[in-house]
């Protein structure tokens, strides 16, 4: 799933570390995300949302046929 | 408080591997094996008290501690890798106990293969037990 918390989070000027501390993650978890290598719950994904003042579709970017090639 | 209990269990760990270090020494335990057990428990008490100590002097490796062990990619993590190992430990004991089956050698085999349905036995009782709940 793609997601646009990189670019929200440089427009917003907010570090990734800073970012982790507001969401209760690592900074890890920050560049995971932001990477697409992890896939957030959609508690965290909420959070993120709300944090940045936006709704969940405008963060995260839904492809239907993403999950059909996983395990 | 957490890890005030954690330090008990640090000093139970050393305290049981100096009596049987002890004892051993002293011939009331015979064989070298008591030895051994001894100091591994009085090392793996030391190291876990080596870490408490850092928890609760050093405020940086406690954050991250804490933080690592509430962040859900962590516990993913940590759920991929016990599943992972439990995956390769299956395949390692099956193989295992098939080359001693060749071999021969009877008593490892049956304890290899019995691991193996073992674990698949509980997986099975688990996964029940899971698929009712959620």
């Amino acid at each position: 799933m793609k997601n646009r918390i990189e670019e929200i989070r440089k427009i917003k000027g907010i570090r990734q570390d800073e970012l982790g501390k507001m969401l209760g993650v690592s900074r890890q978890t920050i560049s995971s995300l932001e990477n697409g290598r992890y896939n957030p719950s959609i508690m965290l994904a909420h959070k993120i949302a709300v944090l940045f003042g936006m709704h969940i579709e405008d963060v995260f970017i839904f492809d239907e046929g993403e999950n059909e090639n996983e395990v | 408080m957490k890890y005030d209990r954690k330090i008990i269990v640090c000093m139970i760990l050393i305290g049981a591997g100096l009596i049987i270090s002890i004892l051993s020494y002293a011939g009331v335990l015979h064989g070298d094996r008591f030895v051994g057990i001894g100091s591994g428990f009085i090392g793996v008490g030391i190291l876990f008290f080596l870490k408490q100590l850092r928890y609760i002097k050093d405020p940086q490796y406690k954050e991250e501690y804490d933080l690592a062990l509430k962040d859900e990619r962590c516990r993913y993590v940590r759920m991929r890798s016990w599943a992972l190992a439990g995956y390769i430990m299956i395949i390692v004991y099956a193989v295992g106990g098939l080359v001693a089956y060749i071999f021969r050698q009877d008593f490892l085999a049956n304890f290899l293969l019995m691991s193996v349905c073992f674990v698949l036995l509980v997986y099975s009782v688990a996964y029940f037990y899971l698929n009712k709940k959620y």
